[in-house]
């Protein structure tokens, strides 16, 4: 009969069909990495992980420790004056962005609350002459 | 005062009826006698098991990929998807040393006898089949002389020596029990926001 066979046709179709969107819901959609993270991990994640955790011992780890950094003046000095964040090319603005994710986010509870956040103009005092 | 006529009679009310149902009923037999009730069905079934499907239709790819970002670089312009082991996979735009996938191993995997560096290369590579950037990490399998099996050079956001924070000229062992570089694999970290 002519409907039956259109019935068939469409019964094919859809059962094509579920697997495909199946397929779709299953493959989780990958959420954009922010843009200081994205930068933390081209310029620093390589060595500090990519959670901020790479060598124990070798290498220092980041998550949960470093806030502790920037609750003083000369941690602060510090971390403006390591060589990898001395001689960004990024500008001033994203640089402060990537120190605040890194003491903000990777620092967790080792940021004191009260923990001021880095600034450009902060940034651009601090490296006007070794830049 | 006399009752109002009514304007018709109960038997005009009747014939009147009996006129709209034949024709209620003629209409009705046509419109059966020519189309399906399946025909519908499966039509309407057909069109509703179509629509999920359209957006994965090629038209609808090609008037995305139009609107999407274009390429950033000639190495992603020329990059294709299909072959892991091949040098212009989308994924080694900032690869360079021998690749893992041919050596062995895969493309996040390391070869036997080989160990993972804890330390990574981390570029971004744009990949052709959505049009879009992500983080990869080049983490170099460590343990065994060099594998010598297609030896490639991205350089997308690769740095002179003199920048070696982002030169990717550099052996990434550091962190594993051994300095011996074998190969590089390419994991993807994310998407490049």
């Amino acid at each position: 009969m002519p409907g039956s066979a259109g019935l068939r046709r469409a019964a094919i179709l859809l059962a094509a069909t579920i697997p495909l969107c199946a397929a779709g819901a299953a493959d989780a959609e990958p959420q954009p990495i922010g843009a200081a993270q994205s930068a933390y991990l081209m310029r620093c994640g390589g060595c500090h992980g990519i959670e901020g955790v790479s060598v124990p011992g070798l290498i220092p780890t980041l998550r949960g420790r470093v806030g502790a950094l920037a609750g003083t003046a000369k941690g602060r000095d510090y971390m403006l004056h390591l060589p990898n964040v001395a001689m960004s090319r990024l500008d001033d603005a994203t640089l402060a962005s990537v120190l605040n994710f890194v003491v903000f986010g990777l620092g967790g509870a080792s940021t004191a609350p009260g923990t001021p956040p880095f600034t450009a103009h902060q940034v651009h005092a601090a490296l006007r002459d070794s830049r | 005062m006399p009752p109002t006529r009514p304007l018709q009679t109960r038997g005009g009310q009747a014939r009147a009826g009996r006129t709209i149902d034949r024709l209620s009923e003629r209409a009705t037999r046509l419109l059966a006698g020519r189309t399906s009730r399946r025909g519908l069905l499966a039509r309407l079934g057909a069109w509703s098991a179509m629509a999920p499907v359209l957006p994965i239709l090629p038209v609808r790819r090609a008037l995305a990929a139009d609107a999407a970002a274009r390429p950033p670089t000639p190495f992603a312009a020329a990059a294709q998807a299909g072959d892991d082991t091949k040098c212009n996979y989308w994924r080694y735009c900032a690869l360079d040393g021998y690749l893992c996938s041919a050596c062995g191993g895969g493309v996040h995997s390391c070869p036997p006898g080989t160990e993972a560096s804890p330390t990574s290369w981390i570029g971004t590579c744009f990949n052709p089949i959505d049009s879009r950037s992500y983080l990869v990490a080049y983490r170099d399998c460590c343990g065994q002389d060099a594998c010598g099996q297609m030896n490639c050079l991205g350089t997308d956001g690769d740095t002179p020596a003199y920048r070696p924070q982002s030169n990717n000229d550099i052996i990434w062992c550091y962190g594993a029990k051994s300095l011996m570089y074998n190969c590089s694999t390419a994991a993807i970290v994310g998407l490049a926001g």
